[in-house]
């Protein structure tokens, strides 16, 4: 298992990660969500040993990766950008890397053919980086995490830049990874994306942690939580009134219409009628439960 | 401490490969033959040249034509001594700021590598291929001395003090790589690294002048308007003199005159230049040969230990 406990990393002039927890089994998926700048690459990157954190412990089955090149051994990592030398050909970079973990030169040949055979792009071989899209790039460097036994893979946004066929052939690896024993971190700001193949979401909002648990527990932690939608002619003022009379909680507005949740057993009927009464002119109005998403969003920090 | 001398290896080759698909790889080829190109031009067009047997140093900027000609100089410019401080700027520039700027860097130390043996590959495979490709250079110079002026003697000396130039440009290509390896860029570290050269090089000449003047007791104001003269020679002498010596304080160019005054403790131990021998000054060279490689050695110790101290400062 990887278990990391109280990361905190200071850039100049922001804090990254602020006491991050959170804990990697061997065979599970779990996906850690947050919106862009919440600390998600720099918690990947720190269990790496690629970014110093400033505190906190970062154990890969009880040995401190920091120390120890062999738990770091255990890592397969796909970066957010498909950032990678342009001169070298795919095959080139994936039996650089294969040497790296310890393979000799025939087993890296033939790991660096397996691995991009079995994600459908062995026609790159000899191409080029520089020559790549940025997509075909990205399969390379998921390919490299297929190129020895990692026990734990961490993915950073694996399916930014990918088409829809491709972000459903990424997903089935990352199913194949889970079933043959390995632990998979998995980060994205749209925890849509994850939601089929995650068995825990880690969610995350400036560097802390917000929520850590199964989507059933998500689900739970808001059930019972009712939102109301309404749509009308002036939905500014209609939102100054439910936020300062503490009709709504968690209010957002857009050029049509007000959503907030529900205080308690409030009655939807009664805010509309205090609403018109106060000359909001009211077109419409639903009462729904919270989506995944919706709380999600909510915990993150995310407006839409 | 456990020394992962497989990951170096592995950062060696691909940190080899790298260099040899850069487009500056083609220059340093061209450097490299560039002598004896220059040598068939000068036996083509039968310009006479006096004959020597150890012109191939004269190619590799080990010593100076005595019996100058036109010719001869022109031959002398274009050899890879020449062009040395601008291999080792344009190798050192991008040894690590590419890798930083391309994502190699966060690529290969996610690996089981750590990054001072990262740092050892990627050294390795530039001492490598700078020994190979000025060693080479030292063959071309025997080809070339012979093309002009007929067989050459201690030929096995050329490639090897001519290594010894390769090996000897690293205190400046390490500085370039610090610098590019620290503002991420490989074009500011090959600008700001040869900025670095000049001043060093100038300042150099400017304390040479400074002490030669106050050892020969020459008015450096009045010496302007004089021209040539016996004092004037002998100011010259000085600093040739102060020159070598300082050149073993400076690691950065140490190197650079290392492989020169290797040659000349070969070749009887004396330093020989025209205006040593007017004013009849003997300098040993034995002694700044050596304070010269210990420099060196210290100047690589030196810039390594800053790059790895940097590198692990470093966020990927």
């Amino acid at each position: 298992m990887i278990a990391v406990e109280g990361l905190r990393k200071r850039y100049k002039r922001s804090i990254a990660v602020d006491g991050l927890s959170l804990e990697i089994p061997e065979s599970r998926i779990i996906g850690l969500v947050g919106p862009n700048g919440a600390g998600k690459t720099t918690t990947i990157k720190c269990i790496l040993g690629l970014v110093r954190p400033d505190s906190g412990k970062i154990l890969v089955d009880g040995v401190d990766v920091v120390r120890s090149e062999e738990a770091k051994g255990k890592l397969g990592y796909t970066p957010e950008t498909p950032e990678a030398p342009s001169w070298l050909t795919s095959c080139e970079l994936l039996e650089t890397l294969a040497r790296l973990d310890g393979l000799g030169p025939h087993e890296s040949r033939l790991a660096a053919r397996r691995a991009l055979e079995r994600l459908g792009v062995d026609d790159l071989c000899n191409r080029r980086l520089g020559e790549l899209s940025k997509g075909q790039r990205k399969r390379v460097l998921i390919a490299q995490v297929l190129l020895s036994d990692k026990k734990y893979v961490l993915m950073d946004e694996p399916f930014t830049g990918l088409d829809p066929e491709w972000v459903a052939g990424v997903r089935k690896i990352i199913l194949e990874l889970r079933s043959e024993g390995r632990g998979v971190l998995v980060s994205s700001h749209i925890l849509k994306e994850l939601e089929e193949i995650i068995d825990q979401v880690v969610i995350i909002r400036k560097g802390k942690t917000m929520f850590q648990g199964t989507l059933e527990e998500l689900s739970e932690k808001v059930a019972g939580e009712r939102i109301l939608l309404l749509k009308a002619k002036d939905p500014a003022k209609a939102a100054n009134i439910v936020r300062e009379r503490g009709l709504l909680r968690h209010v957002e507005v857009t050029s049509t219409s007000v959503k907030g949740v529900l205080a308690g057993d409030a009655d939807p009927s009664e805010i509309v009628k205090e609403l018109v009464m106060n000359g909001v002119e009211i077109l419409g109005f639903e009462v729904r439960g919270v989506s995944l998403e919706e709380a999600y969003m909510r915990l993150a920090g995310i407006k839409r | 401490m456990h020394v992962n001398i497989p990951a170096i290896i592995g950062v060696a080759r691909y940190e080899l490969r790298r260099e040899v698909k850069k487009r500056s790889f083609y220059f340093l080829v061209f450097l490299v033959i560039l002598p004896v190109i220059m040598a068939g031009v000068i036996r083509v067009a039968g310009l006479s040249v006096s004959s020597d047997e150890t012109l191939w140093a004269v190619a590799l900027g080990l010593k100076t034509q005595t019996a100058a000609t036109g010719q001869l100089s022109l031959l002398e410019l274009q050899g890879i001594a020449n062009w040395a401080w601008l291999v080792a700027l344009f190798y050192g520039g991008d040894l690590f700021a590419s890798d930083l700027r391309e994502g190699a860097a966060r690529l290969l130390l996610s690996r089981p590598v750590k990054r001072w043996e990262y740092i050892l590959g990627k050294l390795l495979s530039l001492t490598i291929l700078m020994a190979a490709a000025f060693g080479a250079a030292g063959i071309t110079a025997v080809i070339a001395g012979w093309i002009v002026s007929g067989p050459q003697s201690h030929i096995a000396l050329a490639p090897v003090l001519s290594a010894v130039l390769g090996v000897g440009i690293l205190p400046l290509a390490l500085t370039a790589a610090l610098i590019g390896m620290k503002m991420r860029s490989p074009t500011l570290g090959v600008v700001l690294g040869f900025v670095v050269y000049i001043v060093v090089s100038i300042g150099l000449s400017i304390g040479a002048s400074i002490e030669a003047a106050r050892e020969t007791g020459i008015d450096l104001g009045e010496l302007s308007t004089q021209g040539p003269s016996e004092d004037f020679i002998k100011f010259q002498a000085a600093i040739v003199e102060k020159t070598l010596k300082y050149y073993s304080y400076i690691p950065i160019l140490a190197g650079f005159s290392l492989p020169s005054m290797l040659y000349w403790e070969a070749m009887g131990g004396v330093v020989e230049d025209p205006i040593l021998t007017m004013v009849g000054l003997e300098i040993e060279a034995g002694g700044i040969a050596l304070a010269q490689a210990l420099s060196l050695c210290l100047g690589i110790a030196a810039f390594t230990l800053a790059i790895i101290w940097l590198m692990y400062r470093m966020d990927l």
